[in-house]
């Protein structure tokens, strides 16, 4: 199955991200994005429960920084 | 013969092996055997030996400190050692010499252990193995044309050898068991929040894990015992009673109910015929000791594979992003490829990630109620050629060790026999949070009902 993102876009995201990559070099981090977008995907679709329940952030407003 | 450390702290108490002799076999098997496994960075040979003679004057004077006195131990080249070069593996660390000790080993330094030096690992813990570094990759005992896994290679390599008696791993994805199961060892990931990773040099905050590997089980107990405990300085610290690790080791299996989630090692990813028949070994070896075996179903591996790659590698992105901008050619070709993609990877899906994972921490509570373990395969088959690793092989096929770094749970690899190629497979065994003693004490039933421990690989002899 053809990814979501194209290399295209892929290449724009790392570029966004600060990485300037030689073409050789987007084309081969672009494999792996070819077995982890399925992955994502898997999140995405993984539960039903509306995204406001439960966030998974949460914090301590009394813990010190260490 | 190699001794346990069990061995040979009852030795030490007893003024039959000296600490010197001790640490001095070690250094030359290092001499002999490290050209070949490349298990050291950083040999610290005279510290080593003043170690073993102040160990040495205690155990003369009576004062030994405990089963660890004496011991010699090396550190995974991620935990920071004073004075002592931390590399990481990395081009980017040659040469960095930390000012200070990391907590956990400062308490092992403590408990009266000798310092051999600090060990191979995958580049900042997660790229390898790698041929494009300023070392070379750790070799597997067993056959050093092989994986010895990692990213605590050099640690998993050095004990299955002789060349420590036990050391220190750190588990984002299962660093400590892969490792610990491809070269027929010992390795136990602690409960998350258990052992420290202050002076560690992190992957994944909330993913990272610091543990202990070693021969045996029992010799992970005795290491866990002085590693663990909280530091206020690690905000993942947790504030528990430390109980003593050893203390359920013995006591037989009757009344402990052992869940056996087949769809993992069955369909999910399917394991060799040896690895198969080493968790159908142990099952067995329970049963006659009074274990109660239960089936039981969990999410697919690729649920737990998800969430975790997806938070680590974001997470591992994060503290390195202003080297993979600027230096990016400066790390190895499977470090940086895989931490690039955390660039990617958008923030509503890393909080996604993050609300997955207590979906999936509370799916695994709810399907093990009433159970006080879990059995699976370490990992899927024997070690593979070094040079036959492939590059996205994490992303291909799911892992049997990422549950419980998802999870928090511990979980301990354990030596379950050996395949067609005469290379270990593993057990991985893993119970509720901070039950520890529980988890040694079901391994070492294991452990002990069979002979697997009498073997070494055939380059120690």
């Amino acid at each position: 199955m053809e990814p979501l993102l194209s290399l295209t876009d892929f290449e724009a995201s790392l570029k966004r991200a600060g990485m300037e990559l030689t073409d050789e070099q987007v084309k081969e981090i672009y494999t792996g994005w070819t077995f982890l977008e399925p992955l994502i995907g898997r999140l995405r679709g993984a539960t039903t429960r509306p995204r406001a329940v439960e966030p998974a952030h949460v914090f301590n407003p009394l813990q010190p920084l260490s | 013969m190699i001794p346990t450390i069990v061995e040979a702290a009852r030795q030490i108490a007893d003024k039959q092996l000296s600490p010197v002799e001790l640490t001095q076999a070690c250094l030359d098997r290092i001499g002999k055997l490290d050209p070949i496994l490349n298990a050291f960075i950083t040999l610290t040979a005279d510290r080593a030996l003043a170690d073993a003679k102040a160990a040495e004057a205690r155990m003369m004077a009576g004062t030994l400190a405990g089963p660890l006195d004496g011991i010699p131990i090396a550190h995974k080249d991620i935990y920071g050692t004073k004075g002592i070069q931390t590399s990481a593996h990395s081009k980017l660390l040659e040469g960095y010499v930390p000012d200070a000790d990391a907590f956990t080993v400062i308490k092992l330094a403590q408990a009266g252990t000798t310092m051999l030096g600090k060990l191979s690992t995958h580049e900042f813990a997660l790229g390898g193995p790698s041929f494009d570094l300023p070392w070379p990759p750790a070799r597997n005992p067993w056959n050093p044309a092989h994986f010895p896994a990692g990213s605590s290679s050099g640690t998993g390599a050095a004990v299955a050898a002789g060349l420590i008696l036990g050391g220190t791993g750190s588990d984002t994805g299962g660093s400590i068991r892969g490792p610990s199961a491809l070269c027929g060892i010992a390795g136990i990931k602690p409960t998350y929040g258990l052992c420290s990773r202050m002076g560690i040099q992190p992957l994944s905050f909330t993913l990272d894990h610091a543990g202990p590997m070693a021969w045996t089980v029992e010799d992970c107990a005795i290491l866990l015992q002085a590693m663990a405990g909280h530091d206020p300085s690690d905000p993942a610290s947790a504030n528990v009673a430390i109980p003593g690790y050893t203390s359920e080791l013995g006591k037989g299996l009757q009344g402990l109910r052992i869940g056996v989630p087949r769809s993992w090692h069955e369909s999910d990813f399917k394991v060799s015929a040896a690895v198969q028949a080493g968790i159908d070994d142990a099952i067995a070896a329970w049963q006659e000791q009074g274990g109660e075996i239960v089936e039981l179903t969990l999410p697919h591996l690729a649920e737990y594979q998800a969430a975790c790659w997806t938070i680590m590698i974001v997470e591992a992105f994060t503290l390195h992003e202003p080297w993979m901008r600027s230096r990016f050619n400066d790390y190895g070709e499977l470090f940086r490829d895989r931490v690039a993609l955390g660039g990617v990877i958008t923030g509503a899906d890393y909080n996604q990630a993050l609300r997955r994972r207590r979906e999936l921490i509370a799916d695994t509570f709810a399907a093990t109620k009433g159970i006080d373990a879990i059995v699976t395969a370490g990992a899927p088959e024997e070690a593979p050629q070094i040079d036959a690793v492939p590059k996205w092989g994490n992303l291909e096929k799911p892992s049997f060790t990422n549950p419980f770094n998802i999870t928090g749970w511990p979980a301990l690899c354990v030596c379950s026999g050996y395949g067609e190629g005469g290379l270990p497979v593993s057990i991985q065994i893993a119970s509720k949070p901070f039950t520890e003693p529980t988890l040694f004490r079901i391994g070492h039933a294991y452990e002990t009902a069979r002979s697997w421990r009498s073997r070494r690989p055939a380059l120690v002899n």
